[in-house]
């Protein structure tokens, strides 16, 4: 292979391999060694108080009470979304909010797209390609599309390749074109944007216009994962691309707020169960504080509080 | 259909401002009348011994602050971000996705895109980046991080004390990032330089001094609750006891102050005290623990458990059994998530005489507070009167058509929002909720809350509070809604003088209250009006 | 707080490590390309190299050319011969589809479906 093709094929990826493992490592348990000092649970939904009060099936897992709850409540946060489902727009001339679910299909699309487009990518680093991996590109790939203008020939659309661009472009979109969001979008939310978009459209070039040879590529995929680069690889430039913008992102994740993939998991308004006044939560670092006590409010108000006691602690309506 | 009020309510207009992320990064310093809090009275920070007392003044060019005072925030933050997973989880993983930034009642009603929930974390963010972050360190700006200066601090206080720590932003979040939780932080990083604000520092400091936020002596309790038992008496021809520091009762009741003194609220407060009776329940109030709410949470940790341990402490003292809360808002936030987590020693030692609360008239056991041993209002009324043990003429509220308004902090930090529902339904025949974006996990701040109930800060409690207002208007034109309740006292405070300023024919009181009003009394006299002297039976009138 | 991080780690670990300890543990560990049976004829009817990468498109073509537009003769860009466009025409020198077409297309996770309808050596040989 030549210097360059060694350097973006071989280098650059184990050195982004490297950061992307040990800085989510680093994150996560600097995450893991602060201390959560109080139960903090945003409750949702009816909390679990007499038993015979309405609490609908949803209500459990908006302000769970038990572990498994808690535990679905979480899934639910990460595979469906559940809190920007709830997402609605005010609107200031009616004074009324409406319900408003484009960013979460979009970013619902945008994630289960990148899921199944990584579990297809799994045919390069698995061997032998397991029946999942085939089952799901063939799911994803059902669709066979003519486009003379296209291509000359039906190609088998991958569904989620072509979703994952549409959200990406729509997530790009909303921030420059809406005012809000265009207000408080920072350079970092954009890099993280167009690195994924680099990916995504270097990756559908491969598939639909300028095909790679994947055998070449599935060896050097072999090869990295046994520490053994194979050196008589002549890789496409245009997979050199993809791979270049792929070890950019993996090396720029832990630095950047795609760690919140790793930091829902972590968020205490979400992963603990709305059950403080049942089971005490324990500050690690509470410490006392000392307040004023019995005795010396009763010598700040000595006269006051015989008085009560004169009036034999009772209040009772005057004699008229 | 509602421009038409606003140009009734002289120059309202909501100036909608967008920017980008430089503006952003470069602190607001601007005090405007109605918008800035004022600063903390010197006697209120000695009395707490807090650091760096002395006096200034918001509108000051210089805040007297510490020669170190960068240095002692840097400390500080460092501090709390490993002291508080959430201070560090939600500075690290905002995605900026938005969900939040119409959710903030505070935007909506000013349109100033700090009072954005993202961008309110993100003054905070943007200073954590550049002291504890590789990027913000080396990309500076690019990163979005910016220098630590006194006009940041400014802004800070500008901001931090624009919130009402509400969480209804956490509530749409998709990883439950809670600017209630920033906010918080970011007045105790504010604290430690001695800044704070003054009115929750007036009522922390009474609270601390008298045991309640009014600063009412013992005496003046004792007074409040006398005038109460007359006018029981006056209204309903019933004869009624209440003890106060009775040692041996069965239950210790603590209420926000507020309702021994403030307006609409005294008649939830007549209605606790006409209940316990009916009920002959064995309670107790207290002068020690005269106060529920704790405005100490709006400024630091150490100045609410300073506060916070009084109700354990006083538990134990006068041997009671558990302790019935009433109808607050921050309190209860308190009491639920953090009272048993704040107590330390003084939590052991009231074990040795509490014991998980029993409802002594129906035998229900509220095992969802065997630990805290600490009851919601609510939850008992509603036990008993889904037991029937009080009775009931529903009639007696058909003069009103009423709404319910689920308190942020007790629909959000505790999930208490079938109680009320329960409660009302069975002592009205005209109950109507409002729309679905307004009500529950989704309910709208009244605009007042963590410490903004300040009068300096008018301007944007009416504005914070105009969702709120709105959603009443709606189901005030819809169905004749007449009358909103909170179990809040904050609320209580803040919702009659909002309903005023958007000219809304609506009154305002605790759900209490209505009970109370239905309440059939052993002994009663003929009653033609409710607690408040309005007559019953014909639809209520209320004057804007 | 134990749980989130046990989580957070089984899920990172399981996901980015999963091919590492999946090759270990079937023992294929940086399987290269495996050794394809060596055709019978001297050469291809394109550059070999060309054909590897680009053999769908040609299939295709050669598809539509029959069924379409009825054309039944193809003329190598390489070396200019002409070769009746048919399956039979591989078939020639491609003696068998599991230890030629199979290997690439397992190697690569391929399930190309001219299967479904085309016959292929073994099965001839099968129904001789």
């Amino acid at each position: 292979m030549s210097f360059l093709g060694t350097l973006v094929g071989v280098v650059i990826p184990y050195v982004a391999a490297f950061i992307f493992v040990v800085g989510v490592l680093y994150r996560v348990f600097q995450w893991s060694k602060c201390a959560v000092p109080f139960n903090i649970t945003t409750t949702s939904g009816q909390q679990y108080s007499l038993p015979w009060l309405n609490r609908t099936f949803m209500d459990r897992f908006d302000s769970p009470y038990t572990g498994w709850e808690t535990a679905v409540r979480m899934l639910m946060e990460v595979f469906l979304f559940r809190s920007l489902w709830k997402n609605v727009r005010y609107e200031l001339p009616g004074q009324t909010a409406v319900s408003t679910k484009w960013l979460w299909l979009f970013g619902l699309m945008f994630h289960w797209s990148l899921l199944t487009v990584l579990i297809r990518h799994f045919r390069f680093f698995l061997e032998p390609v397991p029946w999942f991996v085939t089952a799901i590109t063939r799911l994803d790939g059902f669709i066979e599309v003519h486009l003379s203008w296209f291509q000359p020939h039906v190609v088998n659309i991958m569904v989620t390749g072509l979703l994952l661009l549409i959200a990406l472009l729509y997530l790009l979109i909303r921030r420059i074109a809406f005012p809000k969001e265009r207000t408080f979008s920072l350079p970092s939310d954009y890099i993280a944007l167009f690195l994924l978009l680099g990916v995504v459209v270097t990756g559908l070039l491969m598939r639909y216009v300028i095909p790679v040879n994947v055998t070449e590529v599935k060896m050097l995929a072999q090869g990295l994962l046994a520490f053994n680069p194979p050196s008589n690889l002549d890789l496409h430039w245009l997979f050199m691309l993809h791979l270049l913008f792929v070890s950019t992102l993996l090396a720029y994740f832990p630095f950047s707020k795609l760690m919140h993939s790793a930091g829902i998991f972590f968020s205490p308004t979400r992963n603990m169960p709305n059950n403080p006044r049942a089971k005490r939560h324990i500050n690690p670092w509470n410490y006392p504080v000392k307040g004023v006590d019995w005795d010396e409010f009763y010598e700040n108000f000595k006269d006051d509080l015989d008085e009560l006691e004169n009036m034999g602690y009772v209040v009772k309506p005057e004699e008229v | 259909m509602s421009e038409q009020k606003f140009e009734d309510l002289e120059k309202f207009e909501i100036r909608q401002q967008f920017g980008n992320w430089r503006e952003l990064l470069k602190p607001t310093t601007e005090m405007r009348k109605g918008y800035y809090s004022y600063a903390a009275l010197l006697r209120d920070q000695e009395y707490l011994n807090l650091p760096y007392p002395r006096e200034w003044n918001t509108l000051d060019e210089d805040w007297k602050l510490p020669p170190n005072w960068k240095e002692i925030i840097i400390n500080k933050m460092d501090e709390l971000r490993r002291k508080y997973r959430s201070f560090q989880v939600f500075m690290d993983i905002c995605v900026r996705c938005g969900a939040c930034a119409d959710k903030c009642h505070y935007y909506i009603g000013t349109g100033d895109p700090k009072n954005m929930p993202v961008v309110r974390a993100e003054l905070l963010r943007s200073i954590y980046r550049k002291y504890f972050t590789k990027s913000g360190k080396v990309f500076g700006e690019y990163a979005g991080a910016r220098e630590l200066t006194e006009d940041v601090i400014k802004e800070w206080f500008l901001y931090y004390f624009q919130c009402s720590e509400c969480r209804r932003c956490s509530v749409f979040c998709p990883y439950g990032i809670d600017t209630a939780e920033i906010t918080m932080l970011a007045r105790e990083l504010l604290a430690s330089i001695g800044i704070s604000q003054r009115f929750t520092l007036i009522s922390a400091a009474a609270c601390v001094r008298t045991g309640n936020h009014l600063g009412l002596n013992p005496g003046g309790v004792v007074n409040s609750i006398q005038y109460a038992v007359d006018d029981i008496k006056e209204i309903t021809g019933v004869d009624i006891e209440v003890p106060v520091n009775k040692k041996g009762a069965e239950i210790l009741f603590v209420t926000p102050s507020g309702d021994y003194f403030a307006q609409p609220h005294w008649f939830t407060f007549m209605g606790y005290l006409m209940i316990f009776h009916e009920l002959g329940l064995d309670y107790t109030m207290s002068t020690y623990a005269a106060e529920g709410g704790n405005f100490g949470f709006f400024h630091s940790f150490e100045v609410a458990k300073k506060i916070n341990q009084k109700i354990y402490k006083e538990a134990k003292r006068l041997g009671v059994k558990w302790i019935l809360g009433g109808e607050c808002g921050h309190m209860w936030r308190i009491k639920h998530q953090y009272m048993a987590t704040y107590a330390d020693d003084t939590y052991d030692d009231a074990l040795k005489v509490l014991e998980e609360p029993v409802n002594p008239i129906t035998g229900t056991v509220f095992e969802n507070a065997s630990s805290t041993k600490m009851v919601h209002i609510l939850e008992f009324l509603a036990d008993i009167l889904k037991h029937k043990k009080l009775k009931i003429d529903k009639s007696r509220n058909d003069h009103l058509r009423v709404t319910h308004h689920d308190s942020c902090n007790i629909a959000r930090g505790m999930g208490l929002l079938e109680e009320p529902r329960f409660v009302l339904k069975s002592v009205c025949n005209y109950y109507y909720d409002m729309p679905d974006h307004a009500i529950r996990e989704k309910s709208y701040c009244c605009g007042s809350g963590a410490g903004l109930l300040a009068d300096e800060l008018f301007e944007l409690r009416m504005r914070g509070g105009m969702p709120r207002a709105m959603a009443v208007k709606y189901v005030h034109e819809k169905y004749g809604v007449n009358h909103v309740t909170a179990a809040c006292a904050i609320d209580r405070a803040a919702i009659p003088t909002l309903l005023q300023y958007w000219k809304l024919p609506v009154q305002m009181g605790g759900v209490t209250e209505l009970v109370a009003n239905a309440m059939v009394m052993k002994g009663e006299s003929e009653r033609d009006t409710d607690l408040r002297g309005n007559p019953l039976g014909e639809y209520l009138e209320v004057e804007v | 707080m134990r749980a989130p991080l046990i989580a957070v780690l089984l899920i990172f670990i399981g996901f980015f490590f999963f091919p590492y300890f999946y090759n270990t543990a079937v023992g294929q560990l940086g399987a290269s390309l495996p050794e394809l049976q060596k055709p019978l004829g001297e050469q291809c009817i394109e550059d070999p190299n060309w054909m590897s990468e680009n053999h769908m498109v040609l299939l295709k073509d050669w598809r539509d050319n029959v069924i379409r537009k009825g054309i039944r003769t193809y003329i190598s860009d390489t070396y200019g011969t002409e070769y009746n466009i048919s399956t039979y025409t591989c078939f020639e020198c491609h003696t068998s589809k599991a230890e030629f077409c199979d290997k690439c297309h397992a190697y690569t996770g391929v399930k190309p479906n001219c299967w479904d309808c085309h016959v292929y050596p073994e099965l001839l040989e099968q129904y001789k």
